[in-house]
């Protein structure tokens, strides 16, 4: 019945994630909280994290999110990736997650980098569920910029 | 007489879109309604022969212009059987039902009420119809009720003597849920309003497009409503007020064309309904807006909701013979059909409304998922978003059937990967 773009969006995948969306547990130190709410839709990501102001690195986090499962899967395997790793490393994985969804170039290096986001790229004909998939990013953003000086 | 559908969906160029590879079946008309050639036309026709501003001019075009601009005021007029029409037209034009509920609350309710005084809403209101008197009660420290609802989404009239009661100063209701497809006995509440003085908006927004209404039988004080919601464009809305309450109504806008004489110190206001329109109104969308009207009248109100009252019916029977979507599905709303809209709303556990909305656009079928601007009814539902499929007198029964079978099978589909 469905095509390609859905069932391959839909995937095991993304399903596993958004039934049981990783990190739901409470951590020890919470140093930083990030709250993204879409305002058309009410999906919401909140991340509880412990940020290492030093190494510019985070430690720890706990996902806390509501909402479609392409919301959930994608805040799920970015909090999967994003522990133990450099702000500017997060950055850049953001940033060839959105030259996946724009149709751009992908290289095979930045395809690793991207690990199970990878699963997200039939998403780049799917225009009006984009941001779902980007709101945990949004969330992250809000912490990012500030401790990066 | 049963207008004849397939004739009417020829006068959409819209309806015979493709969208993702399918037929488009459009079936979010509670958001807006799309628009037959006769109002496209119109407002092409506007653009390219009379444009011109209204009111003010003494060359042709802008005779024209504010003649047919006019002449819709009275056709709107008509069209909810506005009393004594040849005394006084008080219908004022705004951008939409939102901005015409805000312009109430701005001028006579703040005017008029005072702290300790009572508005009371529903439960299932529309956020604009919630938040303006959220903020007025704020202000002038009046008191906001809201009328609770039964389990079938319907107001519960047992609490009708509490919450109408004699510190009641306004009544703002809406008459056909938005997101529930609860249409409300507004009869009712404003005959008991009436009885102890208390002043009544009608939210007419999902019920003016889909129902006679007639202000004169209704004895309401506003009645408030959307161009775009009734095949007319966009960026229109329709405020009533009735005759004793505008006629001391100060206006909330100042500027141009509100006005009869201005100094440097002081001004004076244009005559009803002007004095309530600054500024250079939307001209070409309230000629095209009578051409809407013009249509609908056409087919007749109660032909229009006869009809949606049919598609319900067919979409209940269909589910209740679905036992899978019966069983994996809540449909909100009221049992009694007489007390329901075009309007089906559901909620499933299996799968977010976002994710089934995107399977069924992909097979061509139009539904809003979402909160339909009702936050606080969902959270009282425990639901962070529902799917809403709603009827206009475009859709047909097969466009029903292969929704219903469509939504069945996405629901399958996330059943399946569970």
């Amino acid at each position: 019945m469905y095509d390609e773009k859905i069932l391959t969006i839909y995937n095991s995948i993304i399903q596993k994630h958004s039934r049981s969306p990783q990190n739901q547990s409470p951590i020890n130190l919470i140093t930083h909280q990030a709250i993204a709410i879409n305002k058309f839709c009410g999906d919401e990501v909140h991340l509880n994290l412990k940020y290492d102001q030093n190494n510019f690195t985070i430690v720890d986090l706990q996902l806390i999110a509501k909402g479609c499962s392409i919301s959930i899967a994608s805040s799920s395997i970015v909090s999967t990736l994003i522990i133990g790793l450099h702000y500017e490393t997060i950055n850049k994985i953001r940033q060839i997650f959105e030259n996946m969804l724009a149709k751009k170039q992908v290289s095979n290096y930045e395809t690793k980098l991207l690990g199970d986001l990878i699963y997200f790229k039939p998403l780049s004909s799917i225009q009006i569920r984009k941001k779902c998939s980007l709101l945990v990013w949004k969330s992250i953003e809000n912490i990012l910029p500030l401790n990066a000086i | 007489m049963n207008p004849n559908i397939a004739q009417i969906r020829k006068d959409f160029p819209i309806l015979s879109t493709i969208v993702n590879d399918k037929k488009l079946v459009y079936l979010d008309n509670a958001a807006t309604t799309q628009k037959p050639i006769q109002v496209i036309n119109k407002l092409t026709d506007y653009y390219k022969n009379t444009n011109s501003n209204v009111h003010r001019g003494v060359h042709t075009l802008s005779g024209k212009a504010t003649d047919e601009f006019e002449d819709v005021r009275i056709k709107v007029a008509k069209f909810i059987n506005v009393p004594n029409l040849k005394q006084l037209n008080p219908i004022i034009w705004t951008r939409n039902t939102t901005e015409s509920i805000n312009i109430v609350s701005m001028t006579w309710a703040n005017d008029n009420l005072e702290e300790n005084d009572e508005i009371v809403v529903t439960a299932m209101e529309h956020h604009s119809n919630l938040i303006p008197w959220q903020r007025l009660c704020q202000r002038k420290k009046t008191k906001l009720r809201i009328f609770p609802l039964n389990e079938d989404q319907e107001l519960d009239l047992k609490y009708l003597d509490e919450y109408i009661n004699p510190n009641t100063k306004l009544v703002s209701i809406v008459h056909s849920s938005n997101s529930m497809g609860t249409i409300n006995p507004i009869k009712t509440l404003i005959k008991k309003a009436k009885s102890i003085n208390a002043k009544v908006l009608i939210d007419g927004a999902q019920s003016v497009p889909h129902m006679p209404i007639d202000v004169t039988d209704l004895d309401c004080d506003f009645l408030v409503f959307s161009a775009h919601k009734m095949l007319g464009p966009t960026g229109l809305g329709i405020l009533y007020v009735k005759e004793d309450i505008i006629q001391n109504l100060e206006p909330h806008f100042l500027g141009g064309e509100m006005v009869l004489d201005v100094s440097y110190e002081s001004a004076t206001w244009n005559d009803i309904p002007m004095k309530f329109e600054a500024g250079t109104p939307n001209i070409a969308d309230v000629i095209a807006f009578g051409a809407a009207i013009d249509y609908l009248n056409d087919i007749g109100m109660s032909n229009i909701r006869e009809h949606e009252l049919g598609l319900a019916k067919f979409a209940l029977n269909t589910i209740e013979e679905n036992t899978y979507l019966k069983n994996n599905s809540i449909l909100y709303g009221p049992k009694n059909i007489t007390n329901r809209s075009g309007v089906l709303t559901f909620h499933s556990d299996i799968a977010h409304p976002h994710d089934l909305g995107t399977l069924l656009d992909n097979e061509g079928i139009a539904v809003r998922t979402g909160h339909h601007c009702t936050m606080p009814l969902m959270k009282s539902l425990g639901i962070p978003a529902s799917l809403r499929a709603s009827f206009y007198i475009y859709n047909t029964e097969e466009e029903i059937s292969k929704f219903l079978e469509c939504f069945t099978n996405s629901l399958r589909f996330f059943d399946n990967v569970r």
